[in-house]
């Protein structure tokens, strides 16, 4: 059960950063493959969004070799369908040359209906495109605040 | 060329900004509804549900055995929220750094100071590994702290002129042509 006392009291869960190394290359890969909102400021970072007040924060890590992400630590995207997660996953496979696309992950499903896969961006981030039937995860929080 | 932001647009949301396409491509391979979730991982969900529970205040949920979902609890009945998916793993391959943090916004600078000092005063009761100093930085002002797990993470307070959204709302930076007008 969640404390009705937290010791922070925070207004809103804001944002999450990420590293990018040429803001430019990655911005048209989030805008024009992954269909995010994106705006890079002048100082090299780079936001991007879409469906809610909240935010990635890119920031710029230059061109030196960094560790790339574990596909534990991702982003997720929710799509409509499960098509249209088979429909990005053959995307990703035949466009991965043109948008430096590392490692992508087989489609996988499970026994709710949720329907996903996983690729690795050129700057080694991990983002997984999946589809869950419902409206987000509201059956789980409910289930949860009824047993709690 | 130098590249400038145009002057932020104050008072403006996120779902504002998003439903005039700002920063938007036309036609994209992939057509996402929403950015809805981010992942991380903790060698011991227990301590993580606690920390996430009493010192943020998030309401957290299990998905399955050794996955954890939280939201924050003031998105509860919201048709839009953020979910962090928590998992449960024996070893922490990829330890994170303050590049990649989690940020939660505070109503002023009093109160990044005051949570502050209670982070630092329960710093073993949430297992957490270090917390930084406060710092300004151009009408932010915030600290960081790393769990135990080196997930990081931020507490923070900005400047209604900087906010994210009204960050974005003017687009991509633009030229500097004042030399060349001279």
């Amino acid at each position: 059960m969640s404390s009705d006392t937290p010791t922070i009291e925070t207004t809103s869960f804001s944002h999450g950063t990420l590293g990018v190394r040429d803001a430019v290359a990655t911005q048209r890969f989030y805008r024009e493959f992954l269909g995010l909102n994106s705006v890079r400021k002048a100082n090299g970072t780079q936001y991007v969004w879409l469906g809610g007040e909240w935010i990635i924060a890119c920031l710029p890590t230059g061109k030196a070799p960094r560790q790339l992400q574990g596909v534990e630590n991702r982003w997720a995207l929710q799509v409509a369908t499960a098509a249209e997660v088979d429909a990005a996953h053959g995307a990703a496979v035949a466009q991965a040359a043109l948008w430096q696309i590392r490692e992508i992950t087989p489609v996988q499903a499970d026994d709710g209906g949720t329907r996903s896969f996983c690729l690795q961006d050129l700057d080694g981030n991990w983002w997984e495109i999946c589809h869950r039937p419902g409206h987000l995860y509201d059956d789980v929080f409910e289930r949860s605040a009824t047993v709690s | 060329m130098t590249l400038v932001d145009a002057p932020a647009r104050q008072g403006v949301t996120l779902a504002e900004v998003t439903a005039k396409a700002i920063g938007k491509a036309a036609s994209p391979v992939v057509t996402p509804v929403a950015l809805c979730r981010g992942t991380l991982v903790t060698r011991n969900l227990a301590v993580t549900r606690h920390f996430l529970e009493g010192l943020l205040g998030m309401e957290c949920a299990m998905l399955g055995p050794k996955r954890l979902l939280a939201r924050h609890r003031r998105d509860r009945g919201s048709e839009r929220y953020w979910i962090l998916e928590i998992r449960e793993v024996d070893t922490v391959e990829h330890p994170q750094t303050l590049i990649n943090h989690w940020g939660f916004m505070v109503a002023s600078n009093d109160e990044v100071d005051r949570a502050h000092a209670l982070a630092a005063a329960k710093k073993d009761e949430f297992g957490l590994k270090r917390v930084h100093p406060p710092k300004g930085n151009h009408g932010s002002y915030s600290f960081y702290f790393e769990d135990c797990d080196s997930n990081w993470w931020e507490i923070e307070c900005r400047a209604e002129e900087i906010s994210y959204a009204a960050s974005v709302a003017v687009g991509d930076p633009v030229e500097d042509n004042r030399e060349t007008m001279r």
